[in-house]
């Protein structure tokens, strides 16, 4: 039989393309983000790799919540017998002087073992010296011997550059921002504060690191942990790669989703094939050969295939990882890649040839002993050229409805509960049940289509339409693998628009005004911001907050006022129906400090007189107090002008006009700007790059499942040779034939497409509803143009797939094809 | 070998239904080149019943595909009518296959998809055209397809599903209905019924029939057979019966 198999690989190794190239796309996918991922995890670990390893013990703040640890730590270390030298870590985030808008993080040294290392002039030595980064010195023109300025909280403070520190390639320092070090004695003075955000600990010579260890966290308490040097590094691994373990595992989960669109490819192409190959079969079956030596002969080919495909699949996907692995250290700011080279496991590429060639195997599995099951009789019955009806298994219906009935239920409960897991499992469930009942609905919807596309493309629409339906489960399988990742796309779609729509309801609760453009702290705002802001397209109103100091109850503050003509640019009707003269609006915050409760009159005192007014608590202020700007004018004397607000047309677009603001401001810096706005700006933002992100990794399960289609469609062509030199007899010209063929790939297209949104639609609202927790009200948002695009997409997408099957089906002269028997 | 019945023509009729001249046709090349007709000249006329006959080889069914417009020839000219076909492009001939040619095949003629009714209609609805209801329910009447017609080819015996095709050649009223073995899968009973039918359609209403087959008893329906032998005509039998075919072509080595 070996030979047998072998004899119609050779010959039919043409009909094997498509699903290799389904088979390849899985395949190269998994490996390249296994070797992109250990890549990356490695790099990490070597950039995190000189962190602590030199020291016997490291000492860092107990929880990343309290990020700190108190100046006395030091004291206590010090006097754990068999501490000989503690290194001090502190951080300090200070201004440039003369250049308010730059944050320059000021630090320690680092320590003698990580991957920074001096490459000009030397260390600090005394509290006025200062070491830079090569960083800045290649975009500043800092230079050894120059002196700089820092602004900390009690003014400037006068440092001389002397020396040059190089920190690419090590983890503390990567993260885009720019460092300065000095000694821990000149951070402290200039931050005002004295606490440390680690202490390395060398120990005597002799001194058994586990015990120190132990010996440091008895007299440290809560206050601070202290770990070996060894285990600090091991701590730090976790807290990096932790990320990129998440970030594996959901590439791993986007690969076998690939995979298993491909694995119905697989299915579907060795089931058209072995039913092309019937007679054939059967005949073997007259001259002698078991069932099972026709399996194994069958599954023989299979085997090859997939172990080829899987075997161009991995190198593909290594050398897709060399390509990105460059891409990636261009645009790396963390410089963590830029050292090592692509790490390749040779589990990373063993791996995906086991899976493709198994994949492959298994699903043309059930297919070929399907095959395996006809008569000998078969090969002597004249061909009738349409298969019987086989009528769908009971079983089969069975099992889907109860899956998709169950499904969507848990999936219900899930949405209503927020129960991730809950919502996840009813998902999955409900989508195996829509797979298996797909043999039924896909034929009948394309029927349903029937009707208008024979009125649109006449006899070949009607022929078309007949194809499709003629081999349900072919048809089916097609469908499915086109559905799979439109499905995925549209429930992510519809489920960020839906997140979207619901932040909206969550950020007017917390802060009711558009858009604040606020100086820096104790700046004036120039005069010319609001009629800036004002000219910018898409601004409704705006208006000027005037500021002064004030004494409110007892507590010194800040105090806002508001012209009450223009309080329409705060959201909130509570606020702005009740902001009128005797009134003030506290935060929540401000009415616990004060010891004020709503309703009740409170003095406000400034330099020029006082008020006594009626106080109102909201907790979505675009300030801590609010009160009328006449109110505020009675009480100071001199209110500056000091932030500017804004209302946005509902109908804006908040992208465009957020960096239309941004560069109208871009001649006042120092000006910030902040509001819903922005964060909503933000939101959009994350999510749309979430969404691109999915969307690229899903591209690659609907190619293949466009190569699917392309793969059904050509088979089907050469199936049907012999009826299309009769309609080509009978007067359907090369183009009808065509579009024949076009319209059948389109209809299986655009039905999976379609489903697929439908799905989508569903999946996405619920989904929302299972993250979105108790908080947040979700209302639908259904992105109608983005929804309308997908579908349109699956619709081209199997329109294209069809021009290469629809142009060979066309080529054949009617005379050949009839004169072959 | 007898001579009286055998003449070769080399008078082209004026009136032909379809006519050939010097038609060539070679498969492959060089080496491998198989020529298949090697300059046929005849014509048909019209209202006549026609067969073509000839050993295995003899590019009988190669004459007839480019009589049909189905294949183009190497070499030499086909008239269907006063149309030149070698110059029209393959549009302008499937086209023309609609209305002005029909077929009936030996095996595999309909469109296993649609029903009978659909695939008598088929070359009508590919013109555009809705059928002459008239002339659809004589043709079906005289077939005896009224009660088969919503059925599919695979509900159908393949004398009826023979039947169907001649229906579906018949419905267009072509310049020529040329049939290739039309009773090479049929039972003698069927196959008498056929040949009758087929008969009685160009006796009664000057229907143009050519067909190509190896069966002495069904080219005796024929008003006349042309005889080929190694891509030429070899002759022509007027008024045959099944015992001048079978004598002529065993004198052609058949």
């Amino acid at each position: 039989m070996l030979d047998v198999a072998l004899a119609s690989l050779r010959t039919q190794a043409r009909r094997f393309i498509a699903p290799g190239l389904a088979i390849l796309l899985g395949v190269a996918f998994l490996t390249t983000s296994l070797v992109l991922g250990t890549t990356a995890v490695k790099g990490l670990s070597d950039s995190i790799a000189g962190a602590g390893a030199g020291f016997s013990a490291v000492i860092s703040p107990p929880s990343r919540e309290v990020g700190i640890m108190p100046a006395s730590t030091l004291a206590k270390v010090e006097a754990v017998p068999g501490v000989q030298d503690v290194h001090e870590v502190r951080f300090a985030a200070v201004r440039p002087s003369g250049d308010s808008s730059r944050v320059v993080i000021l630090t320690t040294p680092p320590a003698a073992g990580s991957r920074s290392h001096l490459v000009a002039g030397r260390l600090p030595a005394s509290d006025s010296e200062v070491a830079i980064t090569s960083t800045t010195r290649d975009s500043t023109n800092l230079r050894i011997g120059d002196h700089v300025d820092y602004a900390g909280a009690d003014g400037p403070h006068r440092f001389t550059v002397v020396g040059v520190i190089d920190t690419a390639g090590d983890f503390v320092f990567s993260g885009g921002g720019t460092y300065a070090f000095t000694t821990s004695a000149a951070v402290a003075a200039v931050s005002g504060e004295d606490d440390f955000a680690e202490l390395d600990v060398t120990a005597t010579a002799g001194t058994d690191p586990k015990t120190l260890v132990a010996a440091l966290n008895t007299a440290l308490g809560d206050t601070a942990m202290a770990r070996t040097g060894a285990d600090h590094a091991a701590y730090l691994r976790v807290q990096v790669t932790g990320g990129t373990d998440v970030l594996r595992l959901l590439l791993l989960g986007f690969a076998g989703i690939a995979l298993f669109v491909s694995a119905l490819v697989i299915a579907n192409t060795f089931a058209i094939l072995a039913a092309r190959r019937t007679r054939e079969t059967a005949l073997l079956r007259c001259v002698g050969a078991t069932r099972r030596q026709l399996l194994r002969a069958m599954s023989l080919e299979a085997l090859v295939v997939g172990f080829a495909a899987s075997l161009a699949g991995v190198a593909t996907g290594a050398a897709l990882a060399w390509a990105g692995m460059r891409t990636l250290a261009a645009f790396d700011s963390t410089e963590a890649l830029a050292g090592s080279g692509l790490v390749v496991r040779p589990l990373d590429l063993l791996g995906p040839l086991l899976v493709g060639t198994g994949v492959t195997v298994l699903a043309s599995l059930a297919p070929l002993r399907r095959a395996t099951q006809v008569t000998p009789l078969a090969a002597l019955r004249p061909d009738l050229g349409a298969p019987a009806r086989a009528r769908t298994s009971g079983t089969r219906l069975g099992i889907g409805v109860t899956a998709a009935l169950a499904g969507a239920g848990l999936l219900a409960f899930g949405g209503a509960r927020h129960q991730l897991l809950a919502g996840l499992i009813g998902g999955a469930v409900s989508f195996v049940g829509v797979v298996l009942l797909a043999i039924v609905f896909v034929p009948a919807l394309i029927r349903g289509l029937g009707s208008p596309v024979q009125r649109l493309a006449g006899v070949p629409g009607e022929l078309a339409v007949d194809n499709a339906v003629r081999n349900r489960s072919r048809t089916a399988n097609t469908a499915t693998a086109l559905l799979v990742g439109v499905t995925l796309i549209s429930t992510m779609t519809v489920g960020a628009a839906t997140l979207l729509r619901s932040v909206d309801t969550l950020l007017d609760h917390k802060m009711a005004v558009d858009v604040v453009a606020s100086a820096l702290p104790d700046a004036a705002l120039p005069a010319r911001v609001e009629p800036l802001i004002a000219a910018v397209s898409g601004v409704a109103e705006t208006t000027t907050l005037l500021g002064a100091h004030a004494t409110v109850g007892s507590r010194e503050m800040d105090v806002r006022g508001i012209d009450v003509a223009e309080v329409d640019v705060i959201h909130d009707d509570a606020i702005t129906s009740a902001l009128r003269s005797g009134r003030a609006f506290v935060s929540p915050g401000v009415a616990k400090d004060a010891g004020v409760k709503a309703g009740e009159r409170v003095r406000f005192s400034g330099d020029k007189g006082s008020a006594d007014l009626i106080v109102e608590i909201a907790d979505n202020l675009p300030a801590a107090v609010l009160m009328p700007r006449s109110e505020l004018r009675s009480i100071a004397s001199a209110p500056g002008p000091i932030a500017v607000l804004a209302r946005l047309d509902t109908a804006a677009d908040s992208g465009a006009l957020m960096a239309d603001l941004e560069s109208a401001l871009a001649t006042t810096p120092g000006v910030t700007v902040s509001g819903t706005a922005q964060q909503r700006q933000e939101f959009v933002d994350i999510l749309d790059t979430v969404l691109a992100v999915a969307a690229a990794l899903l591209a690659v399960a609907i190619v293949i499942a466009v190569v699917g289609v392309a793969n059904t469609i050509s088979l089907s062509v050469l199936e049907r040779g012999q009826e299309h030199a009769l309609l080509r007899a009978l007067g359907l010209t090369r183009r009808q034939l065509r579009r024949a063929v076009a319209v059948e790939a389109g209809l299986i297209a655009l039905v999976g497409g379609l489903v697929g949104v439908a799905l989508g639609i569903g999946y996405g609202w619920a989904g929302a509803h299972t993250i979105a927790g108790e908080e947040m009200t979700v209302s639908l948002g259904m992105p109608w143009p983005r929804l309308v695009l997908i579908a349109a997409a699956a619709l081209s997408a199997g329109l294209l797939a069809s021009l290469l099957p629809a142009r060979r089906a066309s080529r054949t002269a009617p005379a050949i094809a009839l004169a072959q028997e | 070998m007898t001579t009286t019945t055998v003449r070769h023509p080399d008078t082209p009729a004026t009136t032909a239904a379809v006519r050939a001249r010097q038609l060539t046709k070679i498969y492959g090349s060089g080496s491998a080149a198989v020529p298949a007709l090697r300059g046929v000249t005849t014509s048909f006329a019209r209202a006549e019943f026609t067969a073509i006959m000839g050993p295995s080889g003899s590019g009988k069914s190669t004459l007839m595909h480019c009589l049909a417009g189905l294949d183009a020839p190497t070499d030499g000219q086909v008239w269907l009518g006063e149309t030149e076909l070698s110059a029209l492009g393959d549009d302008a001939l499937t086209r023309l296959r609609r209305e002005r040619v029909g077929f009936v095949f030996q095996a595999f003629n309909l469109v296993p998809t649609m029903t009978a009714a659909q695939n008598i209609s088929l070359p009508l609805r590919l013109a555009g055209k809705r059928p002459d209801q008239g002339w659809l329910g004589q043709v079906v009447e005289t077939l005896g397809l009224a009660d088969r017609l919503a059925h599919r080819p695979s509900e159908l015996s393949g004398g009826q599903q023979q039947r169907v095709a001649v229906a579906r050649a018949l419905l267009t009223r072509p310049d020529v209905l040329f049939a290739d073995e039309p009773t090479g899968a049929l039972d003698s009973r069927t196959s008498a019924e056929m040949l009758h039918f087929l008969r009685a359609s160009v006796q009664d209403l000057g229907q143009t029939i050519v067909m190509v087959t190896h069966d002495p008893g069904a080219a005796a329906y024929a008003d006349r057979v042309v005889l080929l032998a190694d891509g030429v005509v070899a002759g022509e039998i007027v008024s045959p019966t099944a015992d001048s075919v079978l004598d002529a072509l065993r004198g052609l080595g058949a």
